[in-house]
């Protein structure tokens, strides 16, 4: 595995230096995610390779001692290998299907689709061994989003939250974000002055306002993550379930019960999850939002007392 | 061991690519450096196992006779388009979506087989440019910790086993699909001899992957019947729906209800792929859903929510 390795290195580095003379030997560790030693050490295998007949314009040309020296490589006479070895199965696979789920969330965006298609038809098109499905949610929406982000437009949003109405929301959208299969949309609402995801399949209307916005500073990449909210809940193991459908930051299984614990996109979410989890509920670590979620489902029980029929 | 070899190596790879006629094993035996001092034994050994090495990179090692009239000794050589990669050209649009494709894997198999993708691009003149500021940010997490042992059993087509409901599963992976944040591999259970799904959160002993390499054929239809994992809606309820929990049940058609509801309510007959769900969606609307019919699925949720004030 590890000789397999260095050969498929090897069978790229050659081209890569071929066309860089003078590059810094750190640069091409980082490019290869190697350490600087083992790029000495792939030199001294390459020296000695070349064309057959191994007379001394057949072999590849690096002067070892110079690159020690001096930090930087001169490779030469490297014709016989000027293109590098192509991607193998798993290297084509494995980014095909991460472009693919770019195109898919980026939606608007011909640059990946374009590129796409580049790699498919540079690969060869095999079928697709991992196949990563994302909540569709309506193209023409996504690429209005996606516009508002590039030129900066303030978003009008009509949205729907767990159980609640419809609502609408004026944003400064920044960026599309995907986790766990479904997207979201990370915006700076006007309305709560405040940083928030909203899910792209529950958006229901999207229209760019004329208005462009001022950059603010941007929340960091995991911002979500770090959000402190967190809800645990405590459920009788026949609901154990429920950590296989939604992210979830830990999961303590005790003998009688198990302790699961969510980061909290919203308050709304939320208490949908503990109706959702009905009786099988037997602690929730948020005292206030365990209120609210059992006076909803009172007032859901009102309706069947009433007798609707 | 490994500097002689790959010297060895990359100098046969040099002369089967630079011949457009088929080398004979005699050949190649004195022009490439490496078997000279080898005696005829160990030579075909070692030229064996280099042809395998070359193999396992996707390199194709053509065999054939150079002339077809008279029964030549067989000879060997690799096509160079088969070899390289083939001149790539990206706009900046381009390079900055495929720099973003660079961070959809994250800690796993996956990312490394990307970041090697990667460098044959950039030795090819293409270098994924990640220094726009994305306005798009589609990552994977991986929690399963089997993924890795899976997605490597899939690209190779290697049998795997582990444990799941009870029992030592065998199966013949044909393809790894997320759906909704989740990860499960599909293919033929061979004690059964039936395709089938397994989550990957389920397993209940860690997956080993047994025997060669390329040990199956996945049939054409793999991605067909892959589909089925989108779930099928075949329970049903009639439920007066108002405000957004209307939206909470993508499959729904409007119906007439011989009884009264409350202004404001509409009724639907609404469909997901279990009875547990249907019960489950109307719990979480709250009092924005009411459960109509069936009688027993009613009796379920009153008595889910009784349970959660009691």
């Amino acid at each position: 595995m590890r000789s397999e390795q260095q050969l498929a290195r090897l069978l790229r580095m050659v081209p890569f230096l071929a066309a860089r003379p003078g590059i810094e030997v750190s640069t091409v560790a980082a490019t290869f995610g190697v350490t600087a030693a083992q790029i000495i050490r792939d030199l001294e295998v390459l020296q000695f390779c070349g064309l057959p007949g191994g007379y001394f314009d057949d072999l590849f040309d690096v002067d070892i001692e110079a690159v020690r020296e001096e930090g930087r490589i001169d490779f030469r006479n490297a014709d016989v290998l000027s293109r590098p070895l192509r991607l193998r199965t798993a290297e084509a696979a494995s980014l095909l299907a991460a472009l693919r789920l770019v195109v898919e969330v980026a939606g608007a965006s011909e640059a990946a689709a374009s590129a796409l298609r580049k790699l498919e038809a540079a690969v060869g098109a095999d079928p697709d061994p991992v196949m990563v499905k994302v909540e569709p949610s309506d193209p023409a929406m996504r690429s209005t989003i996606a516009a508002a982000i590039d030129a900066q437009l303030v978003l009008r949003l009509s949205y729907r939250r767990t159980g609640a109405s419809q609502e609408t929301a004026d944003v400064e959208p920044v960026r599309i974000r995907l986790v766990d299969g479904y997207s979201y949309l990370d915006a700076w609402s006007r309305r709560r002055d405040a940083w928030r995801s909203f899910r792209l399949d529950r958006i229901t209307g999207a229209s760019a306002l004329s208005e462009q916005f001022e950059p603010r500073q941007p929340p960091t990449l995991d911002w979500f993550d770090n959000v402190a909210e967190r809800l645990s809940i405590t459920v009788e193991p026949s609901a154990a379930w429920v950590g296989e459908f939604y992210p979830t930051t830990s999961i303590e299984r005790l003998a009688d019960r198990v302790v699961i614990t969510f980061p909290v996109a919203t308050r709304e979410w939320a208490i949908g999850l503990v109706l959702r989890l009905g009786d099988a509920v037997l602690e929730v670590s948020d005292q206030e939002l365990f209120g609210q979620a059992r006076e909803r489902a009172r007032e859901a029980l009102a309706h069947y007392r009433a007798g609707v029929e | 061991m490994t500097s002689r070899k790959s010297e060895r190596l990359v100098n046969l790879l040099i002369a089967l690519l630079s011949t457009r006629r088929f080398i004979t094993r005699n050949e190649l035996r004195i022009i490439v450096e490496g078997y000279r001092d080898s005696s005829e034994s160990a030579f075909e050994r070692q030229f064996e196992r280099d042809k395998e090495e070359l193999r396992s990179l996707g390199i194709i090692v053509e065999t054939g006779s150079n002339d077809v009239f008279f029964d030549d000794e067989e000879g060997y050589r690799i096509n160079r388009s088969d070899f390289e990669l083939p001149e790539l050209s990206f706009t900046a649009a381009e390079l900055s979506a495929l720099a973003l494709a660079g961070q959809v894997w994250q800690d796993s198999v996956a990312a490394d087989h990307t970041a090697r993708a990667f460098e044959a691009l950039q030795a090819g003149g293409a270098a994924p440019d990640p220094s726009l500021l994305p306005t798009v940010q589609p990552r994977l997490s991986i929690v399963e910790p089997d993924f890795d042992t899976i997605y490597e059993a899939v690209l190779r087509r290697r049998v795997i086993t582990f444990g799941y409901g009870g029992k030592t599963r065998r199966v013949e992976p044909w393809r790894l699909l997320q759906r909704r944040g989740r990860w499960y591999v599909f293919g033929l259970d061979q004690e059964r001899q039936a395709d089938r799904f397994f989550k990957l959160a389920r397993f209940t002993s860690a997956a080993a992957t047994v025997g060669k390499a390329g040990a199956f054929e996945v049939p054409d239809d793999a991605d067909v019947l892959a589909q089925r994992l989108v779930p099928v809606n075949d329970a049903t309820a009639l439920v007066a729906l108002r405000g957004g929990a209307v939206e909470s049940f993508a499959d729904r058609a409007e119906e007439t209800w011989r009884g009264d509801v409350p202004p404001g309510f509409t009724v639907y007959r609404v469909a997901l792929a279990t009875a547990e769900a249907i019960v489950g969606e109307c719990a979480a609307a709250g009092p924005d859903a009411i459960l109509l019919e069936p009688e027993e699925l009613r009796g379920r949720l009153v008595e889910h929510l009784s349970g959660l004030i009691a």
